[in-house]
């Protein structure tokens, strides 16, 4: 017998992000999912930015790996709360692995919502968390080819963090060629070269955009309200 | 790696379907994968037969057919659509020679379309 199924193999995880994206929704937060290979910076990222923007916004983290909570423990420092997912050799988080933990967050007293995911730049990406956008970061001694050899996360981040700028004069990366083929991916892409060495470099902007991006995601959960006669 | 969380689903709804339609014996999948997916047909081949080899008489010897999708791009030059076999996104276009910022219409998605039971 023949039988005819026509079904995304990704449904499940889909149609869960989807929920997730409600509840965030319905808490005005705005939702990051970092992406990038092992050591590009992510967690360094994030403790630069919970550091420095900690009096501005409420954090919360969910952070991904393999083993270890060592991630978790780095970003804690900052006072943030931070919950540690182990895949136990899975490549990517998915969104039932998200769904499992938010309950250990106060969503309504949160701000931002990093997902920092497994160090990974090809798996992550096919796996929608709920988040509003997909950040990523590549840093430069991972060479100025990786935006031509994997396009895919490009094409669907709204920001690429170029990492480690402090390091170029010891390594022959071109930024204008990675940053030429990111913007091939995605036009629109915003490109942002900077260092979480010491510091810090070029996070100014990192954080201006996050501070927009905050706002904007505020305003829209405030349209939200309207349409349904509650606020204002 | 994910091809592993890919055949997990696939297993899963096969095994749905069997039940649906009181079926005891599974004979062959077919999947289409978009060029985009990131998804490598001998990785799925793998998994598959590594999660079928351990479900039981339902599942043993059953053929895995996986359709590679071409991507279907909208050229950024001229605007017209066009399909590639080699799943890159940066082609140019066979129509203008335009070769950066083309949207990706499809090529992404992972499909179940059809499989044969007994
Ligand atoms: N020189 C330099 N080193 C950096 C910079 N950012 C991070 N590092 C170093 O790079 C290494 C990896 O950084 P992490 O922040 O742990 O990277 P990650 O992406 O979180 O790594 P995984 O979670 O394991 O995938 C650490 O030794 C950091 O100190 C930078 O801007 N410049
Ligand atoms: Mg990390
Ligand atoms: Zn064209």
């Amino acid at each position: 017998m023949e039988i005819s199924i026509g079904r995304s193999l990704l449904e499940a995880n889909d149609r869960e992000a989807e929920e997730l994206r409600q509840v965030f929704a319905a808490n005005g937060l705005l939702v990051l999912n970092l992406i990038s290979s092992p050591g590009a910076g992510k967690t360094s990222l994030l403790e630069k930015t919970l550091t420095a923007l900690g009096g501005e916004f409420r954090f919360g983290v969910i952070e991904g790996d393999l083993q270890t909570d060592n991630d978790a423990r780095r970003v804690e420092k900052s006072g943030a709360k931070a919950v540690q997912i182990n895949t136990h050799g899975g490549c990517h988080l998915d969104s039932g692995m998200i769904r499992e933990v938010i309950g250990r967050f106060n969503l309504d007293e949160l701000d931002i919502l990093f997902i920092e995911n497994v160090g990974n730049l090809v798996c992550p990406v096919e796996f929608d968390l709920g988040e509003d956008c997909k950040i990523a970061l590549l840093s430069v001694t991972e060479g100025d080819d990786k935006p031509e050899k994997y396009p895919r996360l490009f094409h669907l981040a709204e920001v690429l963090l170029l990492n480690k700028i402090d390091i170029l004069p010891y390594v022959d990366f071109d930024l204008e060629r990675a940053a030429g083929f990111a913007r091939a991916a995605r036009r629109d892409l915003k490109i942002l070269p900077v260092s979480c060495r010491g510091e810090g470099h070029g996070l100014e902007a990192w954080y201006d955009w996050l501070r927009q991006a905050r706002a904007a995601k505020k305003t829209l959960g405030k349209t939200t309200t309207n349409h349904r006669g509650v606020e204002r | 790696m994910h091809e592993l969380a890919i055949a997990e689903n696939l297993l899963e709804m096969a095994g749905q379907e069997l039940r649906r339609h009181g079926l005891r014996k599974l004979i062959s999948l077919r999947v289409r994968c978009g060029a985009l997916a990131g998804v490598l047909p001998e990785a799925l081949e793998f998994a598959f037969s590594a999660l079928a080899g351990d479900s039981g008489e339902t599942f043993r010897d059953v053929r895995l057919e996986i359709v590679r999708e071409p991507l279907l791009l909208r050229c950024a030059g001229c605007g017209r659509d066009f399909t590639t076999a080699p799943g890159s996104l940066f082609t140019s276009c066979p129509l203008c020679g335009y070769e950066f910022f083309h949207q990706a219409l499809s090529g992404a998605e992972i499909f179940f379309e059809r499989m044969e039971a007994e």
